[in-house]
């Protein structure tokens, strides 16, 4: 339901939503500084958080939120990672992880620009080593999604053709791991919302059929990160008839603090390195916020 | 093997004179008499399928297996309006009060399943068509077979409904790939109860064929 249609109740009920949430990333953002870590392993972890800090913030700006917090994260941003200069020193000592081209991507959208680390990724971007790196499907999308950010190219998901959607396999097979695959094949096929989407047809149909029985399944079991992800993915391909308020369901999750809490298990790996309870709960709790406000503002954006 | 898997044995058989013949037998044990109460809507409708009625004396040990509960039927359910007139012409005899009113109820897939395949179904009783794939799907998922194959026949008798022709790739996708995936299935977990239920799919896929080819 588009916001204009909404009832007054309801209206106050997304603006407060909207509001804590940019209450919490804005009083987070301390907390997604990787630079604080000494060690370099601890460090390229702690990026992951930090990209989809980055992500987050582009994002809503995107959608239309217009809070002048946000375009101080993504400049905080840029100054965490010196510029651009820490991605290029990190590429250079480790090419394989191109993939940290997501971090640069919504940072040149918003013109900030390293001339040194374009030339690096240009050149990473034509290396065997990227071409033939055995990874995820998804990976490399997200990597020729950034490519198409940075160097003004067309993204092109038909030259990764073995991806999950491509086969629109039997729909009860999903798995968490598969669906945050799916959800982000869907992301950078349509820009995250922003572009109209690059699938077939019997792609979209699939998906159209499928993603409110999979977001049914994740609300039942109060997995609200991939709620929030199949949310945004209904969003990005449009034309989605729901069977229940799932807007409704992911709101009422949200803690007095703007935070959501992320399932069992979330932020695993991280959280091992956590030097306090209250990190270990913010490393647990950040991806289900961030996604859920992402989600919030993609589908009351009117 | 238990009385339940041997029932749905004789269910699954495919001549008449071996249905006749297990049913007599099911309805002389006295333990078999609780199996028949629990499974007598399956009993009928095995018997339907095949064209069979019943002789009066094996019609007569049907009945008597079954309690005043059943006999007064589920009241607000659909088979209120499928199971009288059929029953009562399988047992040759008005058992059945068959003036009782239908009632839709969400969810409840079996009935209809069941009365698509009694070939009694009124089109206002089929669910939404998304709705109905999408809880064959969760119950997939969810393991839950049998109730998975009723959703699957709701599904497949409303074919005739969805006529946007994606649609028609994506569900009857799902549904050759499901009724693929629970065939192994239930050879794999030695139901006959899902073997049988899969005859009454297949039964209604013939029906829900029938019904979109005279369109």
């Amino acid at each position: 339901m588009i916001y204009a249609n909404l009832s007054e109740q309801q209206k106050t009920g997304v603006d407060r939503a909207k509001a804590l949430f940019l209450s919490w990333i804005a009083g987070n953002r301390a907390q997604f500084s990787f630079r604080s870590e000494e060690h370099p392993i601890r460090q390229l972890s702690l990026l992951k958080p930090f990209a989809e800090f980055v992500l987050c913030n582009d994002l809503l700006l995107s959608y239309g939120a217009r809070d002048s917090r946000l375009k101080a994260n993504l400049y905080w941003a840029w100054e965490e990672i010196d510029q651009g200069d820490y991605l290029l020193t990190l590429l250079l000592a480790r090419p394989d992880i191109f993939r940290v081209a997501s971090v640069y991507a919504p940072l040149h959208r918003h013109g900030y620009r390293c001339a040194k680390l374009d030339e690096a990724l240009q050149s990473i971007s034509a290396m065997r080593s990227t071409l033939g790196a055995e990874c995820q499907a998804w990976m490399r999308l997200c990597f020729l999604h950034s490519s198409a950010e940075i160097f003004g190219t067309e993204y092109d998901p038909s030259v990764v053709p073995e991806t999950w959607l491509g086969l629109k396999p039997e729909p009860w097979c999903i798995n968490d791991e598969i669906a945050y695959s799916l959800t982000h094949e869907v992301f950078y096929a349509t820009d995250f919302g922003r572009s109209k989407c690059k699938f077939s047809n019997d792609i979209l149909q699939y998906l159209r059929v499928w993603v409110p029985m999979w977001t049914r399944s994740y609300i039942e079991e109060k997995n609200w990160d991939l709620t929030a992800e199949m949310i945004m993915v209904a969003k990005c391909i449009g034309e989605v008839e729901w069977d229940q308020d799932v807007i409704a369901e992911l709101l009422e999750s949200q803690l007095s603090n703007g935070a959501v809490s992320g399932p069992a298990g979330s932020g695993g790996l991280l959280r091992q390195g956590a030097r306090s309870t209250s990190e270990e709960e913010f490393l647990s709790d950040y991806h289900t916020t961030l996604v859920s406000a992402m989600a919030i503002w993609l589908a009351h954006n009117d | 093997m238990t009385y339940n898997s041997a029932l749905f044995e004789v269910l699954g058989a495919e001549d008449s004179p071996s249905l006749r013949e297990g049913l007599k037998r099911l309805s002389e044990s006295t333990f078999d008499r609780a199996v028949i109460a629990e499974h007598w809507i399956e009993v009928l409708l095995a018997c339907h399928m095949q064209g069979l009625v019943m002789d009066p004396d094996c019609a007569e040990r049907f009945v008597g297996a079954l309690t005043a509960r059943h006999l007064g039927i589920c009241t607000g359910t659909l088979y209120e309006a499928f199971l009288p007139n059929i029953a009562n012409r399988l047992l040759g005899a008005q058992i059945f009060d068959e003036t009782v009113e239908q009632a839709y109820e969400h969810g409840a897939y079996t009935p209809i399943a069941r009365s698509i395949a009694f070939g009694c179904i009124d089109e206002n009783w089929l669910p939404p068509f998304l709705i109905c794939a999408r809880d064959a799907c969760r119950l997939l998922q969810k393991v839950e077979y049998i109730s998975a194959v009723h959703a699957m026949c709701c599904l497949v008798a409303a074919r005739h409904k969805y006529t946007e022709t994606l649609y028609r790739e994506t569900l009857d996708t799902f549904l050759a790939d499901a009724r693929k995936y629970l065939g192994w299935s239930s050879v794999a977990v030695e139901s006959p109860q899902l073997k049988f239920e899969l005859k009454i799919y297949d039964l209604c896929k013939l029906i829900g064929a029938a019904k979109d080819g005279s369109r």
